[in-house]
């Protein structure tokens, strides 16, 4: 695993603005930063790959212990959340996809940071924009990149709309069009999504977009969700967490419609337990060889006893918000991000080196993608510092052979 | 489980799909995506719901009768392509029984798949279009076309019970009209589907569902701020 230096394409910003990805600079800075590209072995490649099929594994062995021994009151949920996990877990509720982060240095196996199970997103740039730059600067027969994330979501999606049509996703669903939803105006969110459309467009799926604070109720057949046309949601896929719909003043009416199959979202309730990060408590718990995982513990003390250096995140947290990093032995953080989720209950985490390239002083983060539960592709965000926020950059990748360019 | 490793595996399995891919992409690209139209639009989304108005429909049970109705035959021959190309993006039923159950025996036609299977809808009745564009040449047809993508022509359907329906962008659904002695009504009036595609029965396209409140959810983007990442 190495950094390189590469040039950019002449008119990316044209080039990646046509692919639908209109966030890649903020405030001046570029977010699509083409002017590095992170080269892999194979053998690289394929530890990510086997490392995120295991903790993919973990990660479901976990929830489904988790709700047998009915521990859900215990990880934060309340009634109405536990009746949505377990509902959408017993019935078999498919999900799309997520994504796991990963600190991997290129030698020792990748560790798990947090699945983004939920609302995950980069996913355009991972699937569609760092393709297009591996065929344009490598030719138009270059392969070289761990990325099938576009033929996966439409097979997923192909997938969905098999079982919509047979049925399978309730009566009501059956000749409903899938309804897109998320926070809008906001680019990168609203990107994702018209990503999402377009895959299921693909897949023979009509879509209809509804902004999140758009969505209507209407009483009609014992509550029904409509879009702005006043058209029943049936499908619904969000990207805007569990959580906050059920925190929203919808959540009641929602809850009730999920669970008599008036509506049903992707992703499933289950996914909420999921991206929960107490959920790597138990993980490591189940596997304490595991490889890919840290040792996660719900307070410091295992880290402080032992002397190690430590991470604290919160259990719902987002984008790197309210993260600490303790030295060993420190009472006080040696770094530190602000945030919306100080409210939150925390986890405690060993502390795990991301890939720093030493010339730049930069870090790298690995979001592996899973679709349909199956490892598909990989992104790569570069942060100034060892806490990946939204302000990272996202960079493309390739692995052998090497791309001519001049390595840092 | 399926177990994987081998990057040799993923080099090969992406250089016999790579051309599959290209394709795709170049297909999603060109396509048009509701989501950045409205990005693209303004900032602010439509907040009302349109109000829908009647629209008055001519309907065809043959070509035949379509051209000896209209003035330039080639607007006939449009119109029944597009009503035909439209059925052939629905849903339809994955078994045959069903349709049969609902259209009746012997009125529901197979479509394949790309991949091989089949899936079935029912036999068209016939054909209807916009009175609009009622006598329009081929050219001004397609001009009303584009400017509008409301307008052009859809399949009608008729159910055991002789109710007439039709495919909108929201799946199968009722006109509100009935066979009569003399066959298919010849005019019928309708409304727009919501949808933006196709038509429904007058009165439906939107009294179902009536939202008696909207913004419930959102609150906790504004606390939280970005949601996702």
């Amino acid at each position: 695993m190495k950094r390189c230096l590469v040039p950019r394409r002449p008119g990316w910003e044209a080039r990646v603005e046509a692919e639908g990805m209109l966030w890649h600079t903020t405030g001046g800075v570029p977010y699509w930063n083409e002017g590095v590209a992170y080269h892999f072995s194979t053998e690289d490649i394929d530890a990510i790959d086997e490392a995120t099929a295991a903790c993919h594994r973990m990660a479901l062995e976990a929830v489904e212990a988790i709700i047998t021994a009915k521990e859900l009151p215990s990880y934060g949920y309340d009634t109405d959340a536990i009746r949505l996990i377990e509902h959408s877990w017993q019935t078999r509720e498919r999900d799309i996809y997520g994504r796991i982060d990963f600190a991997y240095d290129g030698s020792a196996p990748p560790k798990m940071l947090e699945y983004n199970a939920d609302t995950p997103t980069s996913l355009l740039e991972a699937a569609v924009v760092q393709w297009s730059w591996l065929t344009d600067t490598h030719g138009p027969d270059a392969t070289h990149q761990y990325n099938d994330l576009h033929t996966a979501l439409v097979e997923r999606m192909r997938a969905l709309k098999r079982d919509r049509d047979d049925g399978l996703l309730g009566a009501r669903q059956r000749s409903a069009p899938l309804h897109v939803s998320c926070v809008f105006p906001h680019d990168e969110d609203t990107g994702t999504v018209a990503y999402i459309e377009s895959v299921a467009r693909e897949a023979g799926i009509e879509v209809v977009f509804v902004p999140i604070d758009s969505i209507g109720f209407s009483p009609a057949d014992g509550g029904t969700f409509v879009d702005e046309a006043d058209q029943p949601i049936r499908l619904l896929f969000k990207l805007y967490p569990w959580d906050w719909l059920l925190a929203d003043d919808y959540g009641p009416h929602l809850t009730d419609a999920v669970l008599k199959s008036r509506i049903r979202l992707f992703e499933p309730a289950w996914k909420m337990l999921m991206a929960n990060k107490l959920l790597m408590v138990r993980m490591r718990k189940m596997n304490p060889d595991s490889p890919y995982l840290l040792d996660t513990a719900r307070s410091d003390q295992p880290f402080r006893t032992a002397n190690r250096p430590f991470v604290r995140k919160p259990t719902l947290g987002r984008e790197g918000q309210n993260v600490d990093l303790f030295a060993p032995g420190a009472a006080t953080a040696i770094e530190h991000t602000d945030g919306n989720y100080a409210d939150n209950t925390f986890i405690y985490q060993a502390f795990a080196d991301l890939f720093r390239d030493e010339a730049s002083g930069t870090y790298a983060l690995i979001g592996s993608w899973v679709i349909d539960g199956e490892p598909q592709g990989m992104g790569i965000r570069e942060s100034d510092r060892a806490i990946t926020d939204d302000r990272s950059r996202f960079v493309p990748h390739s692995f052998d052979p090497a791309p001519t360019s001049s390595s840092e | 489980m399926v177990t994987h490793n081998a990057t040799k595996a993923y080099q090969s399995r992406y250089k016999a799909e790579v051309n599959r891919r290209r394709a795709r992409q170049a297909a999603m690209l060109a396509g048009t995506v509701s989501v950045l139209a409205m990005l693209g639009a303004c900032d602010s989304p439509q907040s009302s719901a349109p109000t829908p108005t009647t629209e008055q429909m001519l309907v065809y049970k043959t070509l035949d009768e379509c051209k000896a109705a209209q003035a330039d035959d080639k607007l006939c021959e449009t119109a029944f392509a597009e009503a035909w190309g439209w059925q052939g993006q629905q849903t339809g039923y994955s078994e045959k029984g069903r349709c049969e159950a609902e259209y009746g025996e012997g009125h529901c036609e197979s479509r394949a798949t790309a991949s091989g299977g089949s899936w079935f809808v029912p036999l068209m009745a016939g054909v209807m279009l916009s009175n609009r564009m009622n006598n329009m040449s081929y050219d001004s047809y397609r001009r009303e076309r584009e400017r509008d993508g409301h307008s052009g022509a859809y399949p009608v359907y008729v159910n055991r019970r002789g109710d007439v329906s039709t495919y909108a962008g929201s799946g199968m659904r009722p006109l509100g009209y009935s066979l009569t002695s003399s066959g298919l009504p010849s005019r019928m009036d309708v409304e727009a589907d919501p949808s933006g595609r196709g038509y429904v029965a007058k009165g439906t396209s939107d009294s179902r569902y009536r939202a008696s409140s909207r913004g419930g959810f959102g609150k906790s983007s504004t606390m939280r701020g970005g949601c996702c990442g």
